[in-house]
């Protein structure tokens, strides 16, 4: 450092300075980018969850929960309510705040009970297909007064 | 006077960013050679998947998280949560994971140092606080 220098105000600014501060962001972001590239790289796996154990965990409301379908006047297991199953009762009970999270196609079929109805939640991606179709999960189905015998089709995007 | 006091006042401006620049890095880099930030990553995703979960369970249900996190602040907001040093709020290794949640519930809490984790289900809305015991 020169202290003894001639400068002034404009001169720490000059044109040939902010051209070395631009380049010194651009260098250092790339540096902290591949500080972040090796790190991950080498980075222990204890903070990963194994295979697609967190679609598999995030699909059970769908099965289980009242909030979603789960018919609720009677203590019944597995039973979805078809006047509950649409789109936004779907996005009321998978609520996200990215879309790097699972996404979710259902199918709800029972021909006895005449249902055949599909939901999609809010980050499901029409344009490119399922990663993953779990085989069709045996429900009953309360339409109309009654249960029927019907099945569960999801299909998965995302999977994590 | 006035320009020398300009050069020294662009150095001790050099000085900060740098200063400012190499703390961020060692931070992270003791951080992740410790192995702490797997940790709190591990935390934040297995705080997330037992949100997940319970949101799932039909009835009423109360899981204390058994690691020790008093050495964490967690911030639980906007479906998402924050692992993050308890000692420097300006902790640049923050460990965040999203969950999903649901429109009847809305989950908004800070725990800050408290060694574990409740969370309690009861009807369709999940509370959760920290404990020492």
């Amino acid at each position: 450092m020169k202290f003894g220098k001639r400068g002034t105000a404009s001169e720490m600014w000059a044109p040939g300075k902010i051209i070395f501060w631009i380049i010194f962001d651009i260098m250092l972001g790339l540096t902290a980018v591949f500080f972040i590239i090796i790190v991950s790289k080498f980075g222990s796996g204890q903070a990963t969850i194994q295979k697609n154990v967190e679609s598999l965990n995030l699909m059970q409301r769908f099965f289980k929960s009242p909030g979603c379908f789960v018919y609720d006047k009677e203590n019944l297991m597995r039973v979805i309510d078809a006047d509950k199953f649409n789109e936004q009762q779907l996005n009321n009970c998978y609520i996200i705040n990215n879309n790097g999270m699972p996404a979710f196609k259902l199918n709800l079929k029972s021909e006895k009970a005449g249902v055949d109805k599909t939901a999609k939640t809010s980050n499901w991606n029409d344009n490119i297909g399922y990663e993953e179709r779990k085989a069709p999960q045996n429900m009953l189905v309360y339409s109309n007064g009654k249960l029927y015998n019907g099945e569960l089709i999801i299909e998965m995007q995302n999977i994590r | 006077m006035e320009k020398r006091g300009q050069l020294v006042f662009e150095a001790l401006l050099v000085i900060i960013a740098s200063g400012v620049v190499i703390s961020a890095f060692v931070m992270a880099g003791k951080s992740y050679g410790s192995q702490d930030a797997y940790y709190r990553l591990a935390v934040a995703k297995d705080l997330a998947l037992a949100i997940d979960l319970m949101y799932a369970l039909p009835g009423d249900v109360v899981f204390t998280y058994p690691n020790d996190v008093s050495s964490y602040d967690i911030e639980i907001k906007d479906y998402s949560i924050r692992v993050y040093s308890h000692k420097s709020s300006l902790d640049p290794v923050v460990g965040t994971y999203s969950f999903a949640g649901t429109s009847t519930d809305k989950i908004e809490v800070a725990i800050r140092g408290e060694k574990f984790v409740r969370l309690e289900k009861i009807g369709n809305n999940i509370k959760i606080s920290g404990v020492d015991k």
